[in-house]
């Protein structure tokens, strides 16, 4: 098939500008150039130096790297780390984790899995968040967490010195998943959202059960002040209905709560602090509540079920 | 350094597997002639090396677990440098010390990971400077590991334990107790997939490399399996200083209980140190898995606690 000339110099000019930003895949907002390329060099971060090359794990090669914990980096999507210890001649040392995932969404996810409410923003890549002697960002499909051995103000300096440094390496970007502004904001934590692409980030978050019950295709978790709100996501309203009955069962059966009481698409229950838990079928949704007995769970159910996709 | 097996101990270790597999009883089974008056010996002071010392002397002394001439193999964690996810080497130090007071001819450190790993956290340092030894296994050799049978393994029907294991004739367990994504809590009893082969370990985390339903409740189970047929002498539990969200790898949330725990149930010495950051042994399927195989006491109120406070 002939293709005219001017679409021949805009593909060419196109492919070219996507192979010079780092790849065919940044189009998609995911990189292909080799990871150890985001590490800082030697000195290029003030008084930051390494006396090794940076260590690299494809694919599996990360159960070698951090055995167990590599469990939940594959349940979000990974594709390959790279690993690096910086230190100053002063005795300061940090180390470098860089996380390529599957996609935008799958660092955003493991970024907010990693991250806790107890942290302030830093200006670095998205999301930048430093916490007692760490930080981590998401840009694009890479995740980057620095982590200080030590808490000396030099070293929690460097931590953001080499965000910056990082974060100017990394030229795509990509929005947080939409899914995550139906979440109301009135009285949501700072960095209080969790996104989950499975059942092992669901069961660090809450454990309604070891099984997975729900089999949900995407999940998140927003922390309230009162309460916690979770919404997983299906294809379509016909599945949502059926995992929402087979998990409900479980949920009876499993001995980890009491007081159940189902009606229809709804089932509330008492967990073993006596928190209460709602759980209801909407739409594409199953929504949960969890939280303080005193707390109405009604209303909130109702602002949510109007974001919601039916 | 690789040691060659020993052929003396080697049999006489092949003669206690025969055990196993005829009464399903364990490695390891310990001096019969100990006089035990407490179960579990809690010590909290900043000296950890002190701690740890005193942790062993409230439970009679190190000369109840190792005799003079025992060749003692000393499993702890040197998972990776980042603050609170490895084995303090004060605690290590305190351990190997005691050991050598005891009279034991030897004192062996074995380890699957890198002596990278060893170097980083300061281990190394206390290996050297106890006139210790350091054996590192290939985890990716096979023929370094040895097929051991689980006669009561509910998941796990075989084992593959490192060679170099059975060379010793005491085994002191010494991991740090800390938050694993994958089972929400680690401490004595999965610190021994550390003994076994890496690529046996990951099927613990995935029945047959797929995700199964049942998953995080099979890497419970196995774990619970593998305990069925190694007994560690003596644990001593690191739980100074370590993380509670992103284990095992971490960075995550560090808590500063700075305690050691000795004793030598497992089922007791976890249920435990889970209640260290506001867990419950029956939160953790692991230690009900071991408790309903028999491997030891989750009920605290019926276990004999001696804490003290340097």
């Amino acid at each position: 098939m002939a293709v005219p000339f001017m679409k021949k110099i805009i593909l060419i000019v196109t492919a070219a500008s996507m192979v010079y930003h780092g790849g065919l895949y940044q189009s998609y907002g995911q990189s292909a150039q080799d990871i150890r390329s985001y590490c800082p060099h030697s000195g290029e971060v003030a008084s930051w130096f390494s006396e090794d090359e940076p260590r690299i794990a494809p694919g599996e090669d990360l159960f070698l790297m951090i055995n167990g914990g590599a469990d939940i980096y594959f349940e979000y999507g990974f594709r390959d780390a790279a690993f690096l210890s910086l230190k100053t001649k002063n005795g300061n040392a940090i180390n470098l984790e860089i996380y390529r995932m599957n996609s935008p969404e799958s660092a955003y996810g493991i970024y907010t899995f990693k991250t806790g409410l107890k942290g302030r923003p830093v200006d670095s890549g998205n999301d930048g968040w430093m916490e007692e002697y760490y930080l981590n960002f998401w840009k694009s499909d890479i995740l980057v967490t620095l982590i200080g051995l030590d808490m000396e103000k030099e070293t929690l300096k460097g931590l953001v010195e080499l965000a910056a440094a990082i974060d100017a390496k990394i030229y795509m970007s990509a929005e947080r998943p939409e899914v995550i502004d139906i979440l109301p904001e009135t009285g949501l934590k700072p960095n209080g959202i969790t996104f989950m692409k499975g059942n092992l980030a669901l069961f660090n978050q809450y454990a309604f059960d070891s099984r997975d019950i729900f089999k949900f295709n995407v999940g998140i978790r927003g922390e309230y002040d009162d309460y916690d709100l979770f919404l997983l996501f299906y294809d379509n309203p016909e599945e949502s209905l059926m995992r929402f009955n087979s998990a409900t069962e479980m949920l009876i059966s499993n001995g980890l709560f009491n007081n159940h009481h189902k009606e229809s698409i709804l089932l509330t229950m008492k967990d073993k602090d006596g928190q209460q838990v709602a759980i209801k079928q909407s739409g594409h949704c199953i929504i949960i509540f969890k939280g303080h007995p005193e707390v109405d769970y009604l209303p909130v159910f109702e602002g949510l079920e109007k974001q919601i996709p039916h | 350094m690789t040691k060659k097996i020993n052929r003396r101990l080697f049999m006489k270790r092949g003669i206690a597997l025969g055990a196993i597999s005829l009464f399903g009883t364990s490695i390891f089974p310990g001096f019969t002639f100990r006089k035990k008056t407490i179960d579990l010996s809690v010590v909290k002071g900043s000296d950890y090396l002190a701690a740890t010392r005193k942790s062993i002397e409230l439970l009679g002394g190190m000369n109840q677990y190792v005799r003079s001439g025992s060749r003692v193999a000393i499993l702890a964690n040197p998972q990776r440098n980042n603050p609170g996810t490895f084995t303090s080497p004060d605690v290590l130090r305190g351990a190997i010390q005691l050991c050598k007071e005891a009279g034991a001819e030897e004192v062996t450190c074995l380890s699957l990971l890198r002596e990278e790993n060893w170097e980083s956290t300061g281990l190394k340092q206390v290996v050297d400077e106890e006139k210790a030894n350091l054996v590192m296994v290939d985890n990716r050799d096979e023929s370094q590991f040895k097929t051991v049978p689980i006669p009561k393994g509910k998941a796990l029907k075989e084992a593959r334990i490192m060679n170099a294991f059975f060379d010793y004739d005491v085994f002191i367990d010494i991991p740090i107790t800390k938050d694993h994504a994958g089972n929400k809590f680690t401490g004595t009893m999965k610190n021994l997939m550390g003994l076994n082969f890496s690529v046996s370990n990951r099927t613990f985390h995935k029945e047959n490399w797929t995700t199964d339903i049942n998953a995080i409740e099979h890497l419970d189970q196995c774990i619970a399996d593998l305990n069925t047929i190694i007994k560690p002498d003596l644990c001593i539990v690191d739980a100074t200083e370590f993380i509670t969200t992103n284990g095992p790898f971490g960075p995550g949330q560090l808590l500063k209980p700075q305690k050691v725990v000795a004793g030598t149930d497992r089922v007791a010495i976890d249920s435990y140190c889970c209640t260290l950051w506001g867990l419950e042994a029956r939160d953790i399927i692991m230690i009900n898995k071991a408790y309903e195989q028999g491997l030891g006491e989750m009920d605290l109120s019926k276990v004999n606690i001696s804490e003290v406070e340097m």
